[in-house]
C-alpha cells in the first residue's frame, strides 16, 4: 500500500478579501493509501480544504502532506505529487486538445511519444472516452470534460488524489466505472470531495462529515449521515 | 485528390499569400496579373474551399467601403493633385485599399476560419517563430476562444431569460456587471490549475505535426507569389 499521509491540525483559513473564516479549526488524519470522502452539504468547506490542502490558500494551523509541511519552500514539491481534480473541470483543461492536456503530468516526466500515446488511450478507454481521443476541449459537453479532467489527474497515478466532486456531471455507468477504478487504485491516498452518499459508500473507507467550515465527525456512518441530513 | 496540407503549411501560406495581396499594385496590369494569378494557382493548389465565400466577401465590403468617404475628407485635407485631380485620380487610394484588403482578408479568414482549434494550435506551435511568441500567441487563441463561448453562454441565457421587453433592457444593463467578473473569475481559476497542475507553459508537446511534401510546395507557392508581389512593387 502506498499513498501520502496527510494531517490537518486546528487549520483556519480567512477568504482575502472580507476576512470572513472559511475554515474553522479543522482537524483530521488520513493514513497512507487511506480512500475518504469529505461530505457535507454546498458551502460547508469541502473545496477549500482540498484547494488548502494544494497550497492554494493562506492558512493558519499545521498541515502535512507525506512527512513535508505544506509550505511555499514544499509547495512544488507536494503539487508534483498531488493528482487535483477542479469543481469546475473546465477551468483546468488548458489545451486545445483531449490527448496533449490528458498527457501533461506525463510529459512532464519526459516519457517517449509512444508511451505516452499507450497511457493516454489506456486511461481514456478505462474512462470510456477512447473516441475523444482527438477531440477539441471546446467542443465537449460538461459531463466529458468532467471524465477528461479525471484522466488528466489520475493518469501517472499520484501519491495523492483530490477529487472535488468527480461524479456530479457523471451519468450512472460513467459514475460505476469511476468507484469501480477509485476501489481498485491501490497506489494512491484519495480524498474526495462529494455530498453523494451512494458514491461515497462506493470506494470510501470513511467518511468525514464538515458543515460550516468545521468537521463535525471524523467518521460517519452512511446512516447517521442521512439522520443528519433528515433524508430518512 | 488533394493531399492534406499540414496545419503549419496551410498557415505559412496563408500569411505569405497575404503579404503578397497586401503588397500587389492594382493599378497596374501586371500588378493585377500578378494579384489575381497568384490568387487563382493558391487557391488551386490549397483546394481553397469557396462554400460561404460569397457571404464573407459582402462583410469585407462592408468594412472596406467606407474608405470611399474619405475621397471628400482627402479633397479638404490636401491641395495639389487630390484637390485639383480628376474623380478617377481621387478614388484612387480608397481602391487600392479595397483591393489589396478585400483580397488579403478574404485569404485569411476563408481559410483560418476553417481550421479546427487544435489545427490552428498545433500550426501556431509549429511556426518557426521564438517560442515566447508561440506561446502568446497560442494562449491568445485560447482564451479568445473561452471568452467566446462564455460570452455565447450569457447571450443563450439573455434569450431564455428574457421574455419580455423590460427583462431583456434589465439584463442588457447589467451584462457588464455579470460578463467582467466572470471572466476574471474564470482566469483567476485557470491560473490556480496552471499552478497544481505545474505548467508554467503551454509551450508543451509530445507530437509534432510533419510536413508532407505537398505542404512545402504549398508554402513554396505562397512564397513565390509573396516575392513576385514585393519584387515587382520594389521595381515599380
Amino acid at each position: 500500500m502506498t499513498g501520502l499521509k496527510v494531517v490537518f491540525e486546528e487549520v483556519n483559513v480567512f477568504s482575502g478579501l472580507d476576512s470572513v473564516q472559511i475554515l474553522r479549526n479543522v482537524n483530521f488524519s488520513i493514513s497512507n493509501g487511506e480512500k475518504i470522502c469529505l461530505m457535507g452539504l454546498n458551502g460547508s468547506g469541502k473545496t477549500t480544504v482540498l484547494s488548502t490542502m494544494a497550497g492554494l490558500w493562506k492558512y493558519d494551523g499545521k498541515i502535512e502532506i507525506g512527512s513535508l509541511p505544506l509550505t511555499i519552500g514544499n509547495l512544488k514539491k507536494i503539487r508534483e505529487s498531488i493528482g487535483y481534480l477542479f469543481n469546475v473541470p473546465e477551468d483546468q483543461l488548458l489545451f486545445t486538445s483531449v490527448e496533449e492536456d490528458v498527457a501533461l503530468s506525463l510529459m512532464k516526466k519526459s516519457m517517449s511519444e509512444k508511451e505516452i500515446h499507450l497511457k493516454v488511450s489506456e486511461i481514456l478507454s478505462l474512462l470510456g472516452i477512447s473516441n475523444l481521443n482527438a477531440a477539441d476541449i471546446h467542443e465537449l459537453s460538461h459531463g466529458q470534460k468532467q471524465k477528461v479532467a479525471l484522466a488528466g489527474a489520475m493518469i501517472c497515478k499520484p501519491p495523492l488524489l483530490c477529487l472535488d466532486e468527480p461524479s456530479s456531471a457523471l451519468d450512472p455507468v460513467s459514475k460505476r466505472k469511476l468507484i469501480d477504478m477509485l476501489s481498485e487504485n491501490n497506489n494512491s491516498t484519495i480524498i474526495c470531495a462529494t455530498n453523494d452518499i451512494e458514491f461515497a459508500d462506493g470506494f470510501a473507507s470513511r467518511k468525514i462529515l464538515m458543515e460550516n467550515g468545521s468537521v463535525l465527525s471524523d467518521d460517519i456512518s452512511t446512516m447517521e449521515l442521512k439522520k443528519h441530513w433528515k433524508l430518512d | 485528390m488533394f493531399p492534406k496540407i499540414s496545419p503549419q503549411g496551410k498557415l505559412l501560406s496563408v500569411l505569405m499569400v497575404s503579404i503578397g495581396m497586401l503588397m500587389s499594385d492594382p493599378l497596374s496590369v501586371t500588378g493585377m496579373i500578378i494579384a489575381l494569378s497568384g490568387m487563382l494557382i493558391w487557391s488551386f493548389i490549397i483546394n481553397f474551399d469557396f462554400s460561404g465565400v460569397g457571404r464573407i466577401i459582402v462583410k469585407i465590403l462592408i468594412l472596406l467601403v467606407p474608405f470611399f468617404l474619405t475621397v471628400w475628407v482627402l479633397k479638404f485635407v490636401f491641395r495639389g493633385e487630390y484637390s485639383t485631380g480628376s474623380a478617377l485620380l481621387t478614388l484612387k487610394i480608397p481602391s487600392v485599399i479595397l483591393f489589396r484588403g478585400l483580397l488579403a482578408t478574404m485569404v485569411n479568414v476563408t481559410v483560418i476560419s476553417k481550421m479546427s482549434p487544435v489545427e490552428l494550435n498545433t500550426a501556431v506551435m509549429d511556426l518557426p517563430l521564438p517560442p515566447i511568441v508561440k506561446e502568446i500567441l497560442a494562449s491568445v487563441i485560447f482564451n479568445l476562444r473561452n471568452l467566446r463561448i462564455e460570452t455565447m453562454r450569457i447571450l443563450k441565457a439573455v434569450q431564455l431569460r428574457g421574455s419580455n421587453k423590460i427583462s431583456i433592457y434589465r439584463i442588457i444593463i447589467n451584462i457588464p456587471a455579470v460578463w467582467l467578473p466572470r471572466v476574471i473569475i474564470r482566469s483567476h481559476r485557470s491560473t490556480d490549475a496552471m499552478n497544481v497542475r505545474g505548467i508554467d507553459s503551454l509551450n508543451v508537446r509530445f507530437r509534432k505535426s510533419e510536413c508532407s511534401v505537398y505542404s512545402n510546395v504549398c508554402i513554396f507557392t505562397g512564397f513565390i507569389f509573396m516575392a513576385c508581389s514585393v519584387i515587382f512593387g520594389v521595381v515599380r
